[in-house]
């Protein structure tokens, strides 16, 4: 079997293989490399990052002597990335993240909070070394030994789609508590499993000290590159910890390749806040050496799989591990961040740098987000949708809209002016946001045209999760243009792109209006049109006239037999933006924001609302899917009877909603705070953000604590409450059915329930 | 109606001097408050009121001096991203002014961290006061950002020290009225910047939600104790003033 060759002094002399993973380690990196033949080497590199500061000269000389440290120097830096100059600032060298911040800290006191600004304090030490280095995750590489440290070369490319992946050792762990109902760090180990390559191996000895003995003996015999775990983070890791404290093994607990231990911490998980919603990122565990993925607990995995974590890693700069557990927007970041590096261009440690100052009126004008065109509530025949795609990625690639170039002071009478605004945008330089996305938006394209020539599936399937992890970066690099944290975005950018989508859509319409087509609906970056005896080239050569007018890629989804537009479920006048249902002509249903795609949509309902959909699929067109409504509404009678009758599984009313604040500081009882509730009761940590599974008992009671069970506590004796489930299923057939005159009173009327 | 919106050419110096700040062009407001005057910090909190009546006297400092205005731009620097132009701009056609005019007197800049804010009024505020010869200055939801639990608790502490200080002796410097608002909440209300925004505040007064009316509650007035007890003594019981 291939080893792993630990050579904590780095007397290794000369390796080529591919970066497995890295880490900071006092005044140095440790970079693991995983060879050709199959063996992991670990190299040291002695190696120190720098925080620096800016400020008045002669401040930063008397700065500079207030800090006894090795390696204090002035250097010449961009402060911001909009400065034609470079400054003088004070670069001093850390051993690690900790004294950067604390020095970083004590700076900025000594300076009264006013003298002095930070850069690079909060950059990862292991991201900053790949982009000093200018080698990334999971890139072939020849590492050589020198006197003066490590020497690089990169035998591989980030361009690369084709690119090989190592044979990586995968296992899967799992570990069963001794306990009935909800598991608890004090419950004994009642088993370990372990998973490699197909072949299963259980630890199930009687003494518990001796499973994590086993355990541990078996990680270092199995020596695995990536172990999988369910809520490895959350959980698994964590009740490792604290029984190894309980066993007095807490010394000797390794899971990585490191000699260092497996360790409880004592801090929490993270509640954050995006897009308006409370989410929950427990603690990583990370194993030095090794890859753990918490399948459970990482995003990006349970949409694009190990491969589209690797893509992400190598076109972002940044550990594999880290990618796994960590938002999308870090990932964006770190791309942001490579970028201004090696332009020598200093990262802000705090966003300072506030909005520029505009008239209300102005903003009036300015801050109005995308195009929308209200759609008339309703079933239509035969349109068509064309999407852009990547539209606003694309516009800040094109546009070069950066929060440095967009009202940028070095060019104010530019030619490249922002729509409605007028704003002026840098002709001299490109913005770091539109150099961090152009390789994304290249590779995304390339990988569509190798999924379309693909004939093995295995093939496609490995392009498609690329491809998808990168729409995820794309998707977010609009945000973050306006996000408050983003280093490199600002506001001002953020409302520019968002005109120039505007306009894109606008220009798109008027020519699909000269061409005699009518907008149906259009929303952001699609269009839905209708054209009496319009083909599917009709809709192609509309396609093509745009992209020639607009120059952006734009793609023809197709034309639906049939799309129904819903309306508001409180205004049944009003149409809603994103609420919708088709079927293209080839059969496929697209559907948003109703009950198939919500994600607290109970198991039953979504079947439900998905059989009534393929019923009414089958219509060729409007007045076909008129006739298959009252089968479609059959099929809701037979759930309707089944869940009169106690015949659904638990497991199909289960009901996951988050918790959008800590559980005692909720005020009414919603079923997910009961349930929450009841997990604190049973000594389960739960924090906002996140998901809680619950089934509704008895919404009626008049014990709140009796009217919704967390999943975790449901066992064969939980009995369901009825009516409320058949409120949720009339509720959401309603939502489907409503512009054809069905209420919710009407389904049960149909439905003999009435 | 003698509407300035910054058309009027007289000596306003001298009328500023003489009149000395700006009111609420409401009668139940300007009874309760008196005029807000040049060089005092007015902190209004409470419901999203506040919000909107820190809004509406962007539009009074534009007004002619003899209409209880200013005849000055106003700067509102937003630290909760609730600014709404519509609102401001119905408010204008309400009092039959030229909504267009209104907003282009209005001056926004949005602070989305503590730090930007911090930034904002430490650094930017006092160039732009001089440069737009502006009289009032609202900083509006000042206490979100400060309350970020993203950043340490010392470090959002030191810098709303630092931001409130530099408001404080600008205020009293350039002599201009500064409106700073809060929405209040039991988190907001817990943490020792609500109190020294009030240590420093000439006048304080909670906005609340009574049904379709707002009452509102003034808790403290150093400007002209005397008249302004005698209103309130009129007006003891709280004031509820219809939509």
């Amino acid at each position: 079997m291939p080893k792993s060759i630990a050579s904590p002094k780095g007397c290794v002399q000369s390796v080529k293989g591919w970066i497995l993973d890295l880490y900071p380690k006092e005044n140095a990196i440790v970079i693991w490399i995983k060879t050709e033949k199959g063996n992991t080497v670990r190299l040291l590199d002695r190696w120190r990052y720098s925080i620096y500061v800016s400020g008045n000269y002669s401040d930063l000389i008397d700065l500079a002597k207030q800090i006894p440290i090795e390696g204090v120097a002035l250097e010449e830096k961009y402060v911001r990335p909009e400065d034609s100059d470079k400054s003088t600032v004070l670069k001093i060298p850390v051993s690690n993240s900790r004294e950067a911040q604390e020095l970083a800290e004590k700076i900025l006191v000594y300076g009264r909070y006013r003298r002095f600004r930070l850069y690079n304090v909060d950059v990862k030490p292991s991201q900053m070394y790949l982009y000093e280095k200018d080698i990334f995750p999971f890139a072939f590489v020849h590492a050589t030994q020198r006197s003066d440290g490590l020497e690089w070369r990169l035998l591989d490319s980030q361009e690369e789609v084709e690119y090989k992946i190592p044979p990586l050792r995968e296992l899967t762990l799992e570990v069963k508590a001794a306990s009935e109902r909800i598991p608890r760090f004090t419950d004994e180990t009642r088993e370990i499993n372990i998973n490699l390559g197909g072949e299963s191996i259980q630890i199930d000895s009687e003494d518990e000290l001796d499973k994590l003995m086993t355990l541990v003996e078996l990680i270092q015999q199995l020596d695995p590159d990536i172990i999988y775990t369910s809520n490895g983070d959350e959980f698994l890791f964590p009740y490792l910890a604290r029984r190894a404290i309980e066993n007095e093994f807490s010394e000797k607990l390794v899971m990585g390749r490191e000699r260092s231990p497996l360790r409880l911490s004592n801090e929490k998980g993270k509640s954050y806040v995006s897009y308006g919603q409370v989410h929950y990122r427990p603690l990583p565990t990370r194993l030095l050496g090794r890859i753990h993925i918490d399948m459970e607990n990482s995003l990006l995995y349970c949409d694009c799989g190990l491969q589209g974590i690797i893509e992400v890693a190598r076109i972002c700069r940044i550990p594999v591990q880290r990618v796994s557990n960590t938002t999308i927007g870090t990932s964006m970041t770190s791309a942001q961040l490579y970028h201004a590096v090696r332009n020598d261009v200093l990262i802000p440690w705090v966003k300072a740098d506030p909005e520029d100052l505009k008239t209300a009126r102005e903003l009036l004008i300015a801050d109005r987000g995308g195009f929308y065109h209200e759609p008339k509530v309703g079933i239509h025949d035969r349109v068509g949708e064309l999407d852009f795609t990547s539209l606003y990625p694309m516009l800040m690639l094109k546009k070069n809209l950066s929060a440095e170039t967009v009202r940028c002071k070095c060019c104010p009478d530019s030619a490249e002016r922002v729509p409605e605004l007028d704003y002026n945008i840098c002709e001299k330089r490109k913005g770091i946001v539109p150099k961090s996305i152009e390789l994304l938006l290249r590779k995304r394209t390339k990988y569509k045209e190798l999924i379309r020539e693909a004939s093995d599936p295995s093939l496609r399937s490995l392009y498609e999760k690329r491809r998808a992890a990168l729409k995820w970066i794309l998707v977010c690099a609009f945000g973050y243009l306006g996000f408050k944290n983003a280093r490199f975005g600002k506001i001002d950018a953020h409302i520019a792109t968002c005109a120039f989508a505007r306009r894109t859509l606008l220009k798109a319409t008027r020519l699909a209006e000269e061409h005699g087509f009518e907008l149906v609906h259009g929303i952001v970056d699609s269009l839905w049109l209708k054209k009496k005896g319009a083909t599917e080239s009709g809709f192609i050569e509309l396609k093509d006239e745009i992209y020639r007018e607009t120059e952006l890629p734009i793609s023809f989804e197709g034309v639906y037999r049939w799309i129904v537009f819903l309306p508001s479920e409180t205004r049944r006048n009003l149409p809603v933006l994103t609420r919708y249902y088709g079927v293209f002509m080839d059969g496929r249903i697209k559907a948003r924001g109703i009950a198939t795609r919500r994600h607290d949509t109970p198991e039953v309902v979504r079947k439900c609302i998905e059989e009534m959909l393929t019923i009414l699929a089958k219509g060729e067109d409007s007045s076909d899917f008129y006739n298959r409504v009252p089968e479609s509404i059959d099929v809701l009678k037979e759930y309707v009877q089944a869940l009169k009758s106690r015949r659904i599984e638990l497991g199909d009313l289960f009901i996951e909603r988050h918790l959008s604040s800590e559980v005692y500081e909720y005020r009414h009882e919603v079923p997910q705070a009961i349930a929450a509730k009841q997990l604190v009761k049973e000594k389960v940590e739960v924090s906002a953000g996140q998901s809680i599974s619950f089934i509704i008992i008895n919404s009626e009671n008049r014990f709140s604590k009796n009217r919704a069970l967390a999943a975790e506590l449901v066992d064969e004796r939980t009995s369901y409450d009825v009516d409320r489930y058949l409120e949720l299923l009339f509720s959401s057939a309603a939502t489907i059915l409503a512009p054809f005159g069905y209420a919710v009173s009407d389904l049960k009327r149909a439905v003999d329930i009435l | 109606m003698q509407t300035s919106l910054l058309s009027l050419n007289y000596s306003r110096a001298d009328l500023l001097s003489r009149i000395g700040g700006v009111s609420f062009g409401d009668e139940v407001f300007n009874s309760l408050f008196g005029k807000l005057n040049l060089g005092h910090l007015v902190f209004l909190y409470g419901t999203q009121r506040c919000l909107a009546l820190s809004e509406l006297l962007c539009i009074q400092a534009q007004l002619a001096l003899t209409e209880g205005g200013l005849e000055s731009k106003a700067i509102f620097i937003d630290g909760g991203n609730t600014f709404d132009p519509c609102l401001i701009a119905e408010y204008a056609e309400q009092l039959s002014l030229d909504s267009d005019k209104v907003l282009e007197n209005i001056l926004v800049s949005r602070a989305f961290t503590c730090h930007q804010l911090t930034s904002l009024i430490a650094n930017n505020l006092k160039p732009w006061i001089d440069r737009l010869n502006i009289k009032l200055a609202v900083i509006s939801n000042i206490l979100e950002p400060y309350s970020d639990p993203d950043i340490a608790r010392k470090q959002s502490s030191i810098f709303f020290k630092v931001a409130l200080n530099s408001l404080v002796s600008m205020i009293r410097e350039k002599k201009i009225v500064a409106v700073v608002t809060s929405l209040d909440d039991e988190y907001i209300r817990k943490n020792s910047f609500f109190e020294k925004i009030a240590y420093h505040s000439n006048i304080i007064a909670k906005l609340e939600d009574y049904g379709s009316s707002t009452i509102v509650i003034l808790e403290k007035h150093l400007a002209n104790p005397l008249d302004i007890l005698l209103n309130e003594c009129k007006r003891y019981v709280p004031v509820t003033r219809a939509e």
